[in-house]
């Protein structure tokens, strides 16, 4: 009990100084909302029929989703929004598992653990920090989006939820395994902005792979970005939860791995 | 020791912090490795001849009505079957069959199919099921749409008979056409879930466009070279706060050199920087990618206006932001990261609206960008001079809102 108790401060303090910061909140969350602003304006219109505009309807051929409902028209927009919150999740987990890092330069890590605190705790809230991190940011990312007019909720909130919470558990995991060996934090600043943006382009975030090369397709899926887009289209466009499913669990997959790897690295510290 | 070569030492003693700081990896390797990935995955949107690694699957099915027996069902029946062998033409990109309409619309919703097309004597003739951003089903209703209309329909025409005809008769055209039609459709479908009306896209989107011609290797070799030029300028600007935090300026400013002289050197610290980055990208892109950056001379005066006038923007930034060169830097990644997407540098602008397209195209990283795409295939100074002029006056522009900040509101008793 002392244990979880432990954990939960040291990872509430995490996020906590993390949101602290301006420029934090400016990356974290004020950047992909008026990113995703940009998006929605360009989007604007998009949902109806997807061949609306193309005469197509006139010319005797009529449109209809998989499943029969207008919920899904919606799914084109809010998947590029989707995109961008999946980038800036992963950027900021990324960036933000350098933290630990930065503990250990600055002393606070090795005080900590000359005060008896076990080593395993400080990586639990180190990791469980990452996700309240990412828990605030979607918290903040789809509250305004949704205000600002993306409709998350026309398929029910499960459609949502369930894939963000997979792409945070993923993001943390994934963030932690860098963490285990990576320590620079230029590097890991540079990881982070980087990397999610490719893992966006190569899965799928904001364009159907249809159009990519057979081994872009393939390398998909090792992509977490590319099975949380999964976990959004089978709630809105297919067969909800049963199509949810798969994507889900590959997401806890990449979860898990990343933060066994992730713990591995960080067994370093301790001695 | 003159101005000039005050400034000049200043420049070189940047342009050795920017080498030593890691600029060979994060100012080649990423960009480099970020052509590679973008060129590789959206070949299909700038690809003419592009074909689908594997072929659509593509389920025909009778309208549930028009499965009872009877002389209407059969025609409908037959229409399917007619429908069947017309799309199987371009079995490069369909492999079609015929199936019930449940067991079509339910093959959807599995995922075991891509598209289905429900067909019905009755408005709407054709029904295609499908995800509301499939490219399938995009380039698919197209090529139907044809070839509903060459088939006579406004006279009733799937009876006509005229789907009787082959389809290379029809409007199935060549694959090369078929590979263009996709594209187009792909181009278009992508952004918005929306496809471009079918006059465009058997013309080929935006044909008149600086970015119409290019492959994706050589969009985005250029593309990512103006966005990564931006941040390589902004890293001399943040040098320059940052010498004022460490007293480096102070020390500087009391051997005689004048804040007119130190500012300059930054801002040509930064030009120079960016050329140089330039200069190594369009060498290394040439060489990993073959991409052509056209007549030298264009492309020299291009890349040396464009890097001024980030030079110039990244100035204005120091100029108004607090002296600190975490919030310089900071802030310059957030302006030049949001004006690389509103700039087409790393979403492509053949799959952006055209309204998109021409409302940031005033931006100084887009007019290098379409400048530059402009040079790549074949455009002369001249051609370019409205662009080169344009540079040229927002760096001005830039300089003197930046001066006129720091003159007015940071006098220095220095």
């Amino acid at each position: 009990m002392a244990s979880l108790k432990r954990i939960a401060w040291m990872s509430t303090q995490a996020a906590l100084r993390t949101y602290v910061a301006a420029e934090s909140l400016v990356w974290i969350i004020g950047m992909p909302i008026v990113l995703s602003l940009v998006l929605s304006l360009w989007m604007g219109g998009a949902s109806g029929s997807p061949w609306a505009d193309a005469g197509l309807s006139d010319a005797g051929i009529a449109y209809e989703t998989p499943r029969g409902d207008a919920a899904a028209l919606e799914y084109p927009a809010m998947s590029r929004v989707f995109g961008v919150y999946l980038i800036f999740v992963f950027s900021a987990l990324i960036t933000r598992s350098g933290a630990i890092h930065e503990e250990a330069r600055r002393g606070t890590l090795q005080r900590a653990l000359a005060m008896g605190v076990p080593h395993w705790e400080i990586v639990a809230a180190h990791g469980t920090g990452l996700v309240l991190v990412g828990l605030v940011q979607a918290v903040a990312f789809f509250g305004v989006t949704g205000l600002l007019g993306t409709p998350w909720l026309a398929s029910g909130w499960s459609a949502v939820a369930l894939p963000v919470a997979g792409a945070i558990l993923a993001a943390a995991g994934v963030a932690v395994g860098i963490a285990g060996f990576v320590r620079s934090g230029p590097l890991l600043q540079m990881i982070g902005g980087g990397g999610p943006s490719m893992l966006a382009m190569m899965g799928g975030a904001f364009f159907p792979l249809d159009v990519a090369p057979a081994g872009v397709q393939r390398l998909a899926f090792l992509n977490p970005v590319h099975w949380a887009v999964e976990a959004l289209s089978g709630g809105f466009v297919y067969k909800g939860l049963e199509s949810q499913a798969a994507p889900l669990a590959v997401l806890l997959l990449f979860a898990v791995a990343g933060a066994v790897i992730g713990v591995q690295g960080l067994r370093r510290d301790e001695a | 020791m003159s101005a000039a070569r005050q400034v000049g030492a200043i420049a070189v003693h940047h342009l050795h912090r920017v080498l030593r700081g890691g600029a060979p990896v994060w100012l080649v390797v990423i960009p480099l490795a970020l052509i590679y990935v973008l060129g590789v995955t959206m070949h299909g949107f700038f690809a003419a001849e592009y074909a689908p690694p594997e072929p659509y699957r593509v389920l025909v099915a009778p309208a549930q009505g028009a499965q009872d027996a009877g002389e209407r069902a059969a025609a409908v029946a037959q229409r399917a079957v007619t429908i069947v062998e017309h799309v199987s033409h371009a079995r490069e990109y369909f492999s079609a069959s015929l199936a019930a309409a449940e067991q079509a619309r339910r093959a959807v919703l599995d995922r075991t199919a891509d598209v289905a097309v429900i067909v019905s004597d009755e408005e709407p003739q054709l029904t295609i099921v499908a995800p509301p951003e499939s490219i399938a089903a995009a380039s698919l209703a197209h090529h139907l749409r044809r070839f509903l209309a060459a088939s006579g329909s406004e006279q009733s025409g799937l009876e006509q008979s005229g789907l009787e005809q082959s389809g290379s008769e029809q409007g199935f055209p060549p694959s090369g056409a078929a590979g263009r039609e996709i594209q187009a459709a792909a181009g278009t479908a992508a952004p918005a879930g929306t496809a471009a009306p079918a006059e465009s896209m058997a013309a080929g989107a935006g044909t008149n466009t600086p970015w119409s011609g290019a492959g994706a290797f050589e969009y985005f070799s250029i593309a990512i070279t103006v966005m990564f030029m931006t941040f390589a300028a902004h890293s001399a600007m943040t040098y320059s706060a940052q010498d004022r935090k460490t007293g480096a300026y102070l020390r500087i400013r009391s051997m005689g050199v004048s804040r007119g002289t130190y500012l300059a050197g930054g801002v040509v610290s930064a030009a120079a920087i960016g050329t140089a980055f330039a200069l190594t990208m369009a060498v290394v892109t040439g060489a990993l990618f073959r991409v052509d950056w056209g007549d030298p001379v264009a492309w020299f005066l291009m890349t040396v206006t464009g890097a001024a006038s980030i030079a110039a923007l990244s100035f204005c930034i120091m100029a108004v932001l607090p002296a600190n060169p975490k919030t310089v830097e900071s802030a310059g990644g957030t302006i030049y990261t949001l004006l690389a997407f509103l700039g087409g540098s790393t979403v492509p602008l053949n799959i952006m609206p055209d309204w998109f397209a021409r409302l940031f195209a005033w931006l100084p990283n887009r007019r290098m960008l379409d400048a530059f795409l402009a040079i790549a295939q074949g455009a002369s100074v001249q051609a370019v001079s409205g662009d080169l002029a344009a540079l040229a006056g927002i760096a001005a522009a830039l300089l003197a809102a930046g001066w006129a900040v720091l003159a007015v509101a940071r006098k220095e008793g220095v």
